[in-house]
């Protein structure tokens, strides 16, 4: 029925079902008040809806009470994203699995262990190990480790701007 | 009987020759080009360390005079620091919380020294080959490419200063050729007259009341105290094993595994040595990796810019017998 509704609003009703459907319309409160919420939103989306009318909707919402519900986590999101990104590639099922598996969550190179193909086609992107959580408190560790790199035999003191990347402040242990 | 050394030379020098192969000569001695410029320049200029979704900006200067080289380094973003490198030293100045860390290596191998023999050790696990030229921070560089023969290490973009050999851009990356870290220059005087004062500690006076840290690190022997790293990843060696002060507490072992680029520190620190608010599992700061275990009593923390599964591995194959 409510794809004839859809029908009559834009004149393309069956002319032998038209008078049947109209009596239906009077008849049927459920009925008129699709035919009523179909025009509202045909007016809305030409913007023809009354301000009075804007004004009442506005004082509702502001009337509804705010629902505190934790925001879902950053991570989450991008994991999706890679989820998303990833699963156009063929490597569909073991993704699948890797989502479902909550412990396998920190270890997204599993899944670029798939196959080149999928390499291939994943969009080249910074957030390669979107899940594993960001090292903080590494500083003292990366001080010592730094010196033994070989990008320092290319590049001089450079690398130990890693060090200073990390937000935490050595210096206040 | 003159014949069995030769042939034996000859046999050793097989495999070398079969690894160096693959790899483009040329782009071998841009290598070589660029580790005797950063022995011999001097310059001083503005970088950029972008990893993850940050971008950090420092100043750099090193100064090679008859004193030898000295080098500084200056966070210009976030809290104030600097670094200066000397001979086998290195110091951190923190003066916000009044600290200075120091780092002094002494013993053989305080640094990696590049020779021709790590150059071909490097191409056993990278295929190293040359790019374009580009332009980066106004000079014609050209590029360097280290493409890892397997997933156990990321690879290498360099782009090389054509008229110094100066590495003037570096970017880290896995094998999906996704950005891990990416180090360059935005701006740099390449030799000159650099003035020596440049590279002083800006609080080298006013660091005389401040808090010292020495790393205290010496050459040592793990294995008698019943340390061992039962297996590592392919082409990985161990290249340095001794004892430090890290995290305040005294005698935390580190022993270092290298590939010939990327290098994994193995940390062992002795019961309520570690720091607190740190956890068991996997972290990660642009190229590096980092991963935490416990092992009976000790708490061991591999730290390196080699992809997850690498650092895992080696992690995981700490271990410790009684001795």
């Amino acid at each position: 029925m409510r794809e004839r509704i859809s029908a009559l609003m834009d004149d393309e009703g069956n002319e032998s079902q038209l008078d049947q459907d109209m009596v239906r319309l009077r008849t049927d409160s459920v009925l008129r008040g699709t035919w009523d919420t179909y025009h509202l939103i045909g007016d809305a989306l030409r913007g023809d809806v009354a301000p009075a009318l804007c004004a009442r909707v506005s004082e509702r919402l502001t009337a509804e009470p705010t629902v505190l519900a934790p925001r879902r986590r950053r991570v989450d999101a991008r994991v999706a994203q890679v989820a998303l990104s990833a699963a156009a590639g063929v490597a569909g099922i073991a993704l699948v699995a890797w989502l479902a598996l909550p412990q396998w969550r920190s270890e997204p190179q599993m899944a670029a262990a798939s196959p080149p193909a999928v390499a291939a086609a994943a969009p080249a992107s910074p957030a390669a190990s979107p899940a594993t959580p960001a090292a903080v408190g590494v500083e003292n560790y990366l001080l010592a480790h730094q010196r033994f790199s070989h990008a320092i035999a290319m590049q001089g003191v450079a690398p130990y701007a890693r060090t200073v990347a990390d937000e935490h402040d050595g210096g206040a242990e | 009987m003159r014949l069995l050394p030769s042939l034996l030379l000859a046999a050793s020098l097989l495999p070398v020759s079969a690894a160096l192969a693959e790899s483009d000569p040329a782009a071998v001695q841009w290598l070589q080009r660029i580790y005797a410029a950063t022995q011999k320049l001097s310059y001083t200029g503005t970088f950029v360390y972008h990893h993850d979704n940050a971008v950090e900006t420092s100043r750099i200067t090193r100064v090679v005079d008859a004193a030898g080289p000295v080098e500084k380094l200056e966070a210009l973003d976030g809290v104030p620091r600097e670094i200066v490198r000397s001979g086998d030293q290195v110091v951190c100045y923190y003066p916000r919380t009044m600290t200075m860390k120091i780092d002094k290596q002494s013993g053989r191998t305080s640094f990696p020294v590049i020779l021709s023999d790590q150059i071909k050790e490097l191409s056993e696990s990278y295929v190293i080959r040359t790019g374009d030229i580009e332009r980066v921070a106004g000079h014609d560089c050209q590029v360097i490419v280290l493409e890892p023969k397997d997933s156990l290490r990321y690879g290498q973009r360099l782009c090389a200063d054509v008229a110094s050999g100066m590495l003037l851009k570096a970017r880290t990356f896995n094998e999906k050729h996704g950005m891990m870290e990416t180090f360059a220059f935005t701006q740099i005087q390449i030799g000159g007259n650099i003035d020596r004062a440049r590279v002083k500690p800006r609080f080298a006076s006013k660091s005389k009341d401040w808090r010292i840290e020495d790393s205290g690190a010496e050459e040592a022997n793990l294995g008698e105290a019943g340390w061992s790293v039962r297996t590592q990843p392919p082409g990985f060696r161990k290249i340095m094993e001794m004892t430090r002060t890290l995290n305040g507490k005294s005698g935390v072992g580190h022993i270092v595994f290298s590939d010939g680029l990327a290098a994994v520190s193995v940390f062992i620190e002795p019961p309520a040595a570690r720091a607190f608010g740190r956890h068991a599992g996997l972290s990660r700061q642009g190229a590096i990796n980092v991963y935490a275990r416990q092992v009976g009593e000790h708490w061991v923390t591999v730290v390196g810019e080699a992809p997850a599964e690498s650092v895992k591995l080696i992690a995981n194959a700490v271990e410790y017998r009684k001795p």
